[in-house]
């Protein structure tokens, strides 16, 4: 347990770091982030590539035939090509002034259900047209065209990647609601100054919230040096026990996507050689 | 006129309009490249390990040592190896041609490029050195005949694309017989491309090496339909639906296992007409590099996409010469 609760800690460490610069004016930008940590980027991605490997692997290996209203039959096949399973698949998408939701159901032989939405938004001010997700992109989990604010939410693993950012203040949430484990990265960007700060919450810690920040400060000279202070709970940290911090808790996500994948099987999926 | 330009205009639309194929789907480049890149990295290696001396549409491989080829020596200073690039151009119709030339002045290859269409410009020659062709048919091109032969004029591997306004047939031919043909239908909303597999049989005999093929089997057809906006249709031979898997494992097995793979053999034999060259292996760590690897891993564990792994492959190498990729890893004993 006391493993689990470090590799949590680490986690949110590991999450901020995939966040987008949001001041392209500053001195200091994303980039500072970019440069100093570039193993570690985007840890959505990294959480649930297991499950989008699995439903590619699965809509590759299945014949679709599209139904109307977004209605998607699967009929999943073996190498003769013959047919071992049937699963549903539906794409809803409700809109709102600001905001699309798109939401996927998967309804396998036995009615069990699985399903995720994603929930993007744009500022009342903004007036943009939220543009639907690609069928395909949302049946595969790939979110990574995502542009706006979102809320992505995967039901039945109780899990949610939040982002939203505003003016220069960047945050992103991780939830793993089933291991009880959440993650918020803030990131700001100040005129010489940029800083993220990992918080994270657990609920069978001794002290259910901490948070370890980096930040990263422009001296103001002609060569603009880059001072980088690590901090923990506010005491100031090495830098290589920061690092350490970051590979520890890079484990978590990569543990969560293995997980998702047994959990998928779980819920009646087939097996995919060679996945899970 | 009025209905020349509205003619225009309706296949300027369609050409701009059209509807890809799934990038798990192997084109012209990624067929020719199964056998050709063996032919490119000699060349490449030829550059790193040996003196070039350039000249006009020419480059000489010579050493600053002796060296052992086929079992003779070559003195300092002696040809190991050639590239002549030799164009000829007239209305609408460009020729190219490359001779490869290995030690002793023996010919390895001879590629053939005719292309027709209008403002063609022959390739850079700094792109002839790096291999770099892309044979797949840009918007002024209509015509592209593409061969490989040997030094008596047996041609080896040939493909002949011919595009119209809204169509285009590709034919690919081994030892001088079709074994694939692929027909492409383009409409404002979707792309219709018929897979057409036919048997052959052939011999290619060379000093040392003979390649027997007997691949015989009756005619038979996949077809992709992809439409904008909706999943891509797979059809069998039957027309009945067959999944993404079924589709690449029925290509993968009669083209790149069969024909692709026999002249993948054939081409390894006709780089031997060259010295040997050795290359540098590099590798790295990193995250996204990790995240690339792993989804490689899928699709090969999984069969699907291999041509995106090969690609894939192919830009680790491109970014390893080019010093972006270090190989820290103890060295192998």
């Amino acid at each position: 347990m006391k493993g689990l609760c470090l590799s949590i800690f680490f986690l949110i460490f590991i999450m901020g770091l995939s966040s987008k610069a949001c001041a392209e004016n500053l001195l200091v930008s994303d980039s500072v982030f970019a440069a100093r940590y570039p193993n570690f980027q985007n840890y959505q991605s990294l959480s649930l590539q297991g499950l989008q490997n699995y439903f590619y692997a699965l809509i590759s290996k299945s014949v679709v035939i599209q139904g109307p209203s977004h209605s998607i039959v699967l009929l999943y096949q073996n190498d003769k090509g013959e047919t071992l399973l049937t699963i549903n698949a539906k794409i809803e998408r409700i809109r709102t002034e600001n905001t699309l939701t798109e939401r996927v159901l998967y309804v396998l032989p036995d009615s069990t259900i699985f399903d995720y939405s994603l929930k993007q938004s744009v500022a009342e001010s903004a007036k943009l047209q939220i543009e639907e997700s690609n069928d395909v992109d949302l049946l595969t989990m790939n979110f990574t065209n995502t542009k706006y604010d979102y809320e992505l939410l995967v039901m039945p693993f109780q899990t949610r990647f939040i982002k939203s950012h505003e003016g220069n203040f960047e945050k992103a949430l991780i939830n793993f609601g089933f291991m009880d484990i959440s993650i918020a990265i803030e990131t700001k960007f100040l005129d010489n100054e940029a800083s993220r700060e990992y918080i994270y919450f657990y609920a069978g810690m001794p002290n259910p919230q901490t948070s370890i920040k980096v930040t990263v400060l422009d001296d103001e000279s002609p060569m603009h040096n880059l001072n980088y202070i690590h901090t923990s709970s506010g005491s100031v940290m090495s830098p290589s026990l920061f690092f350490k911090g970051l590979q520890d808790g890079a484990q978590i996500f990569s543990d969560f996507s293995m997980i998702s994948l047994v959990l998928i099987k779980g819920k009646g999926f087939p097996a995919i050689k060679g996945i899970n | 006129m009025k209905t020349l330009i509205v003619l225009f205009i309706i296949s300027f639309g369609l050409k701009a309009e059209t509807i890809p194929l799934p990038a798990s789907v192997s084109g012209v480049d990624e067929i020719v490249s199964e056998f050709r890149t063996l032919l490119v990295t000699k060349i490449t290696d030829l550059g790193k390990n040996y003196i070039s001396t350039l000249g006009n549409n020419t480059i000489i491989f010579t050493s600053s040592a002796a060296v052992n080829c086929n079992g003779s020596i070559n003195q300092i200073g002696e040809r190991l190896g050639s590239l002549l690039y030799d164009t000829k151009q007239s209305a609408g119709e460009l020729s190219e041609r490359v001779v490869y030339t290995g030690c002793d002045s023996s010919i390895s290859l001879i590629e053939d490029v005719v292309t027709r269409g209008r403002d063609l410009l022959p390739l850079p020659f700094s792109d002839i050195i790096k291999g770099k062709r892309t044979l797949e048919l840009k918007d002024n091109e209509t015509y592209r005949y593409y061969k490989f032969s040997n030094v008596e004029g047996d041609e080896i591997f040939s493909v002949v694309m011919e595009k119209k306004e809204t169509s285009k047939q590709v034919n690919y031919f081994y030892l001088g017989q079709k074994f694939l043909s692929v027909n492409f239908d383009y409409q404002p909303d979707s792309t219709r491309a018929v897979f057409t597999y036919y048997g052959y049989s052939g011999k290619y005999v060379r000093k040392h090496s003979t390649w027997t093929t007997r691949n015989e089997f009756t005619t038979f057809s996949n077809t992709i339909i992809a439409k904008k906006n909706q999943f891509v249709i797979y059809l069998g031979d039957a027309g009945n639906a067959i999944s993404l898997s079924t589709f690449m494992n029925t290509f993968n097995s009669t083209i790149i296992d069969r024909p692709a793979a026999t002249l993948g053999y054939i081409f390894d034999y006709h780089t031997y007409y060259f010295p040997k060259t050795e290359s540098t292996k590099t590798g790295n760590q990193s995250q996204r590099f990790i995240d690339e690897l792993r989804v490689a891993q899928n699709r090969l564990l999984t069969n699907t996409e291999i041509n995106l792994v090969k690609n894939l492959l192919k830009d680790f190498i491109n970014a390893a010469e080019l010093g972006q990729i270090i190989d820290n890893r103890p060295k192998a004993n």
